[in-house]
């Protein structure tokens, strides 16, 4: 019986590719790379969970997220608020943060998902900037454009959040078990309603597909590992505000890791997200912040990789749907 | 026994009365035609029995329960499959996972599914081209994934939408023996044909529609004869020669 195995995972010279991967990263922090080479992994990290987030609902289901900071901003702001009126940083902020985004999810999909196409997406991109200025105005309890400083936390249970080591092994088990969940539900059934909704509704409902439901599952999937990345980012960074969580450009760059990686895929991100985060950074370090060199050419490169390799980096190491 | 009932049924698009009181029904294990020259409501009556339109007045009554007001997918649920005229495959699946995903309609795992999808794929005789993506197959091939797409969600009443046109004379020779065997299996079928040949030979009934009103019923040969079916088609004036 043939089964519907991603080429990766039947042929073990390109199974090895992705258990290289994590074993790399799993030493880094032994290979003494030091702790500003760490931050940035951690980073990259970050927008690996958000992006294969992303995917699933995009990718996969084929509804285009063009503010997936709504999820990632609630998630951030969320857990800072815990931390500084209940003082419990990080761990329970880490929970509420991403049930926060799926129940937001769940709510905002009702009068979303009653658009579709491009519109769906301006909606999304509209929501994302409705919260971005709720951020900013409400300044009593989001603290405006100044942001919100996180508590540092105590140790707790022996752990000390704070140290870069154990961070970096936190978010690396997060992304590892992220990576797995969502790499699930791709293969299961629901994966295959969901592709089944991105490549004709009418098909799909045909098929006896409640074409409704099933985007608002993906959406509260997505809404939630989107915000568990969130979370951690602002526990990481210790501070939070409206561009960092809401920005345009962190959503944009979810969206283009996605795409760069091959939005219909869940591991294209593991390749996307780490590779454009250290370009950007490398090209904030030679040229620095202020002449946006860093964005022009992240614009230049999405421009060339549309072009030649328009479904994605993962293409390159597999043909197949994974 | 009926399975369909189609009761006073009207549809409008604006001004446009696109199916007026239309009444019929379907017996249980029948293969009835559908004909009708074009634009004269054949696609919408299948849009109105399978839920994507909902029409302003009348009633339809599937196995006993008024189906009007139900979602496409609750209405394949309940065991009415459709095939679209212009096909409507999922384009970036292979033929393989088209009918796998229809299949979990009914199958409690994937296992289940996939040998479902696997009998389906031979039944109409896709086999072969499992793994092909629907862009790479003819035209034929491409109503027959319609087919068996439809046949996976296990249905008690099928719908075809001009599953024959366009093919060659020896493709839809098969085609129709693949019609007549889903027919002899208990699934009862509704035809949607503008192929006069095929019509003739497969139903034993035949509705006629124009102008979104039933204007004949009966046997394929009355059909032929009947002076309103020939005036709709070819004219009334046609008739005087």
């Amino acid at each position: 019986m043939k089964r519907r195995i991603p080429l990766a995972f039947k042929k073990p010279k390109r199974l090895n590719i992705f258990l290289l991967i994590a074993v790399i990263l799993c030493l880094v922090p032994e290979l003494g790379v030091g702790t500003y080479v760490l931050r940035i992994l951690i980073l990259s990290l970050v927008f690996l969970i958000a992006t294969m987030a992303w995917c699933l609902i995009s990718g996969y289901t084929g509804q285009i997220n063009l503010a997936p900071t709504m999820f990632f901003g609630l998630g951030a702001y969320s857990s800072a608020l815990v931390a500084r009126h209940l003082g419990l940083s990080p761990w329970l902020g880490l929970l509420i943060g991403p049930l926060l985004a799926s129940s937001f999810a769940l709510v905002i999909g009702f009068p979303l998902f009653r658009l579709h196409g491009a519109y769906f997406a301006l909606a999304t991109l509209a929501v994302g900037e409705i919260l971005y200025y709720v951020m900013v105005n409400e300044v009593w309890f989001s603290g405006g454009t100044v942001g919100l400083q996180v508590p540092f936390s105590p140790k707790i249970l022996f752990i000390d959040f704070n140290n870069i080591y154990f961070q970096y092994y936190f978010i690396l088990v997060l992304a590892f078990l992220s990576t797995y969940i969502l790499y699930r539900i791709a293969m299961s059934r629901l994966g295959y309603y969901f592709m089944a909704i991105r490549d004709d509704e009418d098909t799909a409902m045909s098929m006896g597909i409640n074409v409704f439901k099933y985007k608002e599952v993906a959406f509260c999937v997505s809404g939630f590992f989107t915000g568990l990345a969130g979370a951690f980012y602002s526990n990481f960074l210790l501070y939070v505000e409206p561009s960092l969580a809401f920005g345009i450009t962190p959503a944009l760059t979810v969206v283009i890791m996605g795409i760069l990686g091959g939005a219909d895929t869940i591991l294209g991100a593991w390749i996307s997200a780490p590779l454009l985060t250290f370009i950007m950074e490398g090209l904030r370090l030679v040229f620095g912040a202020a002449g946006a060199y860093d964005l022009f050419t992240l614009g230049v490169l999405i421009i060339l990789i549309i072009l030649l390799l328009p479904r994605g980096l993962i293409r390159l190491v597999t043909a197949a749907k994974i | 026994m009926s399975i369909l009932e189609v009761k006073s049924v009207t549809k409008s698009f604006g001004g446009l009365k696109a199916l007026s009181d239309v009444t019929f029904d379907v017996k249980q294990g029948e293969l009835l035609g559908l004909i009708g020259p074009n634009g004269s409501g054949k696609t919408t009556l299948f849009n109105v029995i399978t839920g994507y339109y909902r029409p302003e007045k009348g009633s339809i009554w599937f196995n006993g329960e008024n189906i009007v007001g139900l979602k496409p997918f609750q209405i394949a649920k309940k065991g009415i499959a459709r095939t679209f005229q212009i096909v409507k495959p999922l384009s970036s699946l292979s033929v393989f996972d088209n009918v796998l995903t229809a299949s979990l309609l009914r199958a409690s795992n994937m296992r289940s599914a996939r040998e479902r999808a696997s009998e389906i794929l031979k039944y109409v005789g896709l086999s072969e081209k499992r793994e092909a993506k629907p862009s790479e197959l003819t035209i034929a091939d491409r109503r027959k994934l319609e087919v068996a797409r439809a046949l996976a969600i296990e249905p008690r009443l099928l719908l075809l939408d001009e599953t024959l046109a366009g093919l060659l004379p020896s493709e839809i020779d098969l085609t129709l023996k693949l019609i007549k065997s889903i027919q002899a299996d208990g699934i009862t079928i509704i035809m949607v044909e503008h192929v006069m040949r095929a019509i003739m030979s497969a139903c034993e009934r035949v509705i006629v529609l124009d102008h979104g009103e039933i204007i004949a019923k009966g046997s394929p040969v009355e059909i032929a004869k009947d002076k309103k079916v020939i005036a709709a088609y070819l004219g009334a004036e046609y008739q005087l020669a």
